[in-house]
């Protein structure tokens, strides 16, 4: 097992989120500053979560292709939805196939158009609502209200 | 990003170039203006001898930041005067500046408008609400406001807004958002039989007036304004912006109270996913601002994505309900 240079970057992120909330914010005064203040709480909150977690959308884009794919199969029709979707990456061709996609359902009632809604679109769904989750401590500290560091 | 400490001096020297003054024009240290994330807004302190006698004044500044939702100074500026010109309550643009040399990114100075931003008394809040119903109720095709886009007929106003702000989505995005592309296509599928077309302000709500009083001094951030529904309006005050004074179905009730406008639920849950539409497009640009270096600031690596992401969030689960009363 790797054996981490000290600090760690978590460490290094959890002291700068504790030097702001109790050396820095008790001293400004400013209303934008307390605010930028707290708005950088929450990004540095983010960038923790990014080192706990996954920071590439691989994971994302994997499940995509694969539903992507099974549409394909099964409806073979909508091949001409996706003609001149590819992208400069992997991860673009994906989303910009599922873009196209979930608006040709949309304008269509047919029956790969309800299997483009019920299979792909929940997983488009819960993974916005998964990239949400990831940067809430941003939205939560988007009012400049600090909260406490949790180490 | 503009650097106060550096842009200070340049301000001044600007000033001393544009007033007549005895020996130029001193300007004090630069209050930011802590409303609004579009432009960077700044209070200057200026003071100057003039006949031989002190002069004090101050002046709004609102400077450009690298594209922020896809607007720019010059759009905004013909309309503020226009407005202005039209006896709608618009801050007075002294000078506005489109060389990069001056500050780095194009700026505009405003007389300044004593007042507050901050919540309204009651009075001034239905002031605001009829002076916004009486911006919709002008003959703007008598104004020569020069918008840019000139819909003929009010649904190519709805796919003009629906266009422009998926081109502003696109230029700020790093990947598609399949969701956003649903429901642009939703919102051309979806749209209201019973759509006008009037001035719209855009971005209408708290903290985008000055009040003193029981009165409005001034409407400020025009740069959302187009021709289009006036529910575009309606919404993003009662559906986004104003949240903080009331909630939807009480915002719904006091415009139709104030105003006499009856909007059905139907078309504010269209008009909500419009406006929820519209923020998360323009809210993608702070994420190219942020990520390009051009504005590193927090808040715009909150706003290109955790706040692009509620609003995506919110308008998703709308348009899911419409398929499901479609019984899927």
């Amino acid at each position: 097992m790797a054996e981490a240079k000290r600090p760690t970057v978590d460490e290094v992120l959890a002291g700068a989120l504790h030097t702001i909330e109790n050396q820095l914010l008790p001293n400004l005064e400013d209303t934008w500053a307390r605010a930028a203040a707290g708005q950088l709480m929450g990004t540095l909150e983010y960038a923790r979560v990014l080192l706990a977690g996954d920071e590439n959308v691989d994971a994302q884009i994997d499940a995509v292709e694969t539903v992507v794919g099974g549409l394909l199969h099964d409806h073979p029709e909508l091949a001409a939805v996706l003609e001149g979707s590819e992208g400069e990456t992997r991860g673009f061709t994906a989303l910009e196939r599922a873009s196209r996609l979930l608006s040709h359902a949309v304008a269509n009632d047919s029956e790969a158009a309800a299997a483009i809604r019920t299979e792909l679109r929940p997983l488009i769904v819960q993974q916005a609502t998964d990239n949400l989750n990831e940067t809430m401590t941003m939205l939560m500290a988007f009012g400049g209200r600090p909260r406490r560091v949790e180490h | 990003m503009l650097n106060i400490e550096v842009a200070r001096p340049q301000i001044a020297a600007f000033l001393s170039a544009k007033l007549s003054t005895d020996g130029g024009v001193e300007v004090g240290p630069l209050e930011r203006i802590t409303i609004g994330h579009s432009r960077g807004m700044f209070r200057v302190n200026a003071s100057y001898g003039q006949d031989g006698a002190a002069v004090e004044r101050s002046f709004a500044l609102r400077v450009e930041q690298a594209g922020m939702f896809g607007t720019n100074t010059l759009d905004e500026v013909r309309t503020m005067r226009a407005m202005r010109a039209a006896g709608f309550p618009v801050a007075n643009i002294r000078w506005v500046e489109f060389d990069p040399a001056v500050l780095g990114t194009p700026f505009f100075l405003m007389d300044w408008v004593e007042g507050s931003s901050g919540p309204p008394n009651d009075a001034a809040l239905r002031d605001y609400v009829s002076k916004l119903h009486g911006l919709h109720q002008m003959d703007w095709r008598q104004k020569e406001i020069p918008f840019a886009r000139i819909p003929s007929i009010p649904l190519d106003a709805v796919h003009q807004q629906v266009d422009r702000w998926m081109d502003v989505h696109r230029w700020g995005r790093v990947l598609p958002e399949p969701l956003l592309e649903e429901a642009a296509t939703w919102l051309k599928r979806n749209a209201p039989d019973d759509l006008h077309l009037t001035l719209v302000h855009g971005d209408p709500g708290p903290l985008n007036f000055i009040h003193d009083g029981d009165e409005v001094q001034a409407f400020t951030d025009w740069e959302f304004s187009h021709i289009g529904d006036p529910n575009e309006d309606w919404l993003f005050l009662g559906g986004m912006r104003g949240r903080g004074v009331m909630e939807p179905p009480q915002w719904r009730e006091y415009i139709a109270d104030v105003t006499g406008h009856v909007i059905t639920k139907e078309t504010w849950a269209y008009w909500d996913v419009f406006n929820q539409f519209k923020g998360a497009c323009a809210n993608t640009s702070a994420l190219r601002i942020f990520i390009t270096g051009a504005n590193p600031a927090p808040n715009m690596a909150a706003i290109g994505t955790a706040l692009k992401l509620s609003m995506i969030n919110h308008l998703s689960t709308i348009i899911g309900n419409s398929y499901a009363q479609r019984g899927e």
